[in-house]
């Protein structure tokens, strides 16, 4: 297991889209939909090594309450995600529905590490890119979490428990700002 | 008014009957097979245009989702190469079976052809519930025929691929033209090659920030469409293009997106798959079977005993016990989806005639009835001995 060291960014940059870029301290709940996914995103974010044994993995999912895990190769690049459903899968292979005996499912159930479980060609989505960039994919294709990427490493991960946060810290300060206007 | 209503029963009854077979526990594609059987008998006046037109589609999405779902040479990892030798093994058998089987009923060298290789493929998902069960997965057997299955079906889709190039100028070809059909093949999986890599996932780019609805759907159903209209134009079958097109696309991650797979999975296996197993069902003719006689039930033979014999002589050659290799070669004895597109390419074609065709699909079906249940019992046998010693 390798943990990402760091918390969140809070550096404000330029939105790549063309969309008012939010200013340092600019905490109206509009502005964050350019907020960039650097300044949202989580950096402490749990992986394994693709070479880690599935019995890790298992106990990982164990010990924390996360859905999705990325897998990463020695020189930290993101190889491929492990989710709930994946380990579910494994774990209960004789109650997979019928239609989904398929040869890639068993030979997934006989795994032996990260790399010969996981789902390979995760979606990712880019350091500089926008919290409505995000939300856009979440929202489209029902994805909790996605992973975060800069030049080809993972950089964290941004889940939509972190864009929901976000949001509502910006509307909790724009209430308070308005009773005290 | 008669079309709706036909598509509608076919539908509804697939559905019917392929429940009624998953619960007595046998796959669906039995129940399917004889929805389309069965409607014949209600329908008189039959829009097979329409009908078709389904299975066409159905036939190439189900060779476009075994690509993009199903079939991961990534999968393959080192220790499955001893496979490779069982795998060449049935595969080689069955085909000689075939071809062997067309010659002595004086088929032409092509028919015969089309025999070896409509007896190749190997449908491992119907034994698949079968080793779960008996939690024999990871045992040697288990785990080289998965290794096969994956390897199998792209080695019959290559066969049937020059078979049909064959085919289509009805004798073997001069040298000449050989080679530009290779060259055209070639040229075909060049562009598709070039386009899995540059060109379709700037599209999956941009059909992610469209606005218009499920834009990235349907590229993956375009890019299905596309890659079987382009092997078409290159000569080859609609099918075989579908299937590289699902390899190349299943390494896409926007067309990967579990969202994605599960709305072409609707499309796909909720509708078009069996409406193309319903088809084959309803082109199964009782009268050409009892016409062909005794040739039915020397296919049935023939293409069980090639794999059993192919497989079990494999497994031997690199060490497996005879139980071991027995249940491999039982293993590998099914036939299932690419089997039945294999066999209506061939009636397309006019490769086999209404006789031949009838007489595989009930192969086909025997298979599907006959091998789990071997394989259960060469499993609990060796299970029963390894418990004795």
């Amino acid at each position: 297991m390798d943990r990402m060291i760091g918390k969140r960014s809070g550096k404000y940059q330029d939105s790549p889209e063309s969309g008012p870029p939010s200013e340092p301290g600019d905490d109206r709940p509009e502005t964050c939909l350019w907020m960039t996914i650097d300044e949202l995103m989580t950096r402490d974010v749990v992986t394994v090594q693709e070479n880690t044994p599935v019995e890790e993995v298992f106990s990982l999912y164990g010990k924390y309450h996360f859905y999705t895990l990325p897998v990463v190769d020695s020189k930290n690049k993101l190889v491929g995600i492990i989710d709930l459903d994946i380990v579910l899968e494994i774990l209960l292979l004789c109650l997979v529905p019928r239609e989904k005996y398929t040869p890639l499912t068993a030979i997934r159930s006989l795994g032996s590490t990260a790399r010969e479980i996981m789902i390979p060609h995760p979606v990712t989505i880019s350091l500089n890119a926008t919290l409505k960039d995000a939300s856009d994919l979440m929202m489209k294709y029902r994805l909790d979490h996605i992973c975060v990427i800069e030049n080809g490493k993972l950089a964290g991960t941004v889940s939509k428990r972190d864009l929901v946060e976000e949001i509502c810290r910006r509307r909790k300060k724009e209430k308070l700002k308005e009773k005290t206007d | 008014m008669s079309a709706l209503l036909q598509l509608l029963f076919l539908i509804f009854s697939v559905k019917i009957l392929g429940e009624a077979a998953e619960r007595i526990g046998i796959p669906s594609v039995m129940g399917e097979i004889l929805a389309g059987a069965s409607l014949i008998v209600f329908f008189h006046d039959l829009e097979t245009d329409i009908i078709i037109f389904f299975a066409e589609l159905g036939s190439i999405f189900l060779l476009f989702t075994a690509g993009y779902k199903d079939v991961s040479l990534r999968s393959l990892k080192s220790e499955s190469i001893p496979a490779l030798i069982p795998t060449l093994s049935q595969i080689a058998f069955a085909f000689a079976f075939g071809f062997a089987l067309g010659r002595i009923f004086e088929f032409s060298i092509l028919q015969s052809l089309f025999m070896g290789v409509a007896f190749s493929p190997t449908g491992i998902g119907v034994v698949l519930r079968t080793l779960i069960d008996l939690n024999y997965l990871s045992s040697r057997p288990g785990t080289a025929m998965l290794s096969s299955a994956v390897l199998d079906d792209i080695i019959a889709l290559f066969l049937l691929s020059v078979v049909v190039t064959f085919a289509r100028f009805n004798r073997i070809p001069p040298a000449q033209t050989i080679l530009i059909i290779a060259g055209k093949i070639l040229l075909f999986l060049l562009i598709m090659y070039v386009s899995g890599k540059y060109l379709f996932p700037k599209l999956f780019t941009y059909a992610e920030k469209m606005h218009t609805k499920e834009a990235v759907f349907s590229l993956v159903v375009v890019i299905a469409l596309l890659s079987a209209y382009l092997a078409e134009r290159f000569e080859l079958h609609s099918t075989i293009g579908a299937f590289a097109g699902g390899v190349l696309v299943s390494e896409i991650p926007l067309a990967k997106l579990p969202d994605i797979q599960s709305k072409v999975n609707g499309l796909a296996n909720g509708i078009l798959i069996p409406l193309f197993f319903a088809f084959i069902g309803f082109l199964i003719d009782p009268y050409a079977l009892r016409n062909a006689g005794s040739f039915t039930l020397l296919v049935i033979l023939a293409a069980l005993s090639g794999k059993l014999a192919g497989g079990f002589v494999g497994s031997r050659a690199i060490g497996f016990d005879f139980y071991e290799s027995l249940i491999f070669g039982l293993g590998v004895m099914p036939r299932a989806g690419i089997e039945l597109v294999i066999l209506t390419i061939g009636r397309e074609l006019q490769i086999i005639n209404q006789e031949i065709f009838s007489a595989m699909v009930l192969m086909v079906v025997i298979s599907i009835l006959i091998s789990p249940a071997c394989m259960k019992w060469a499993i609990q046998v060796r299970q029963r001995k390894a418990g004795r010693q």
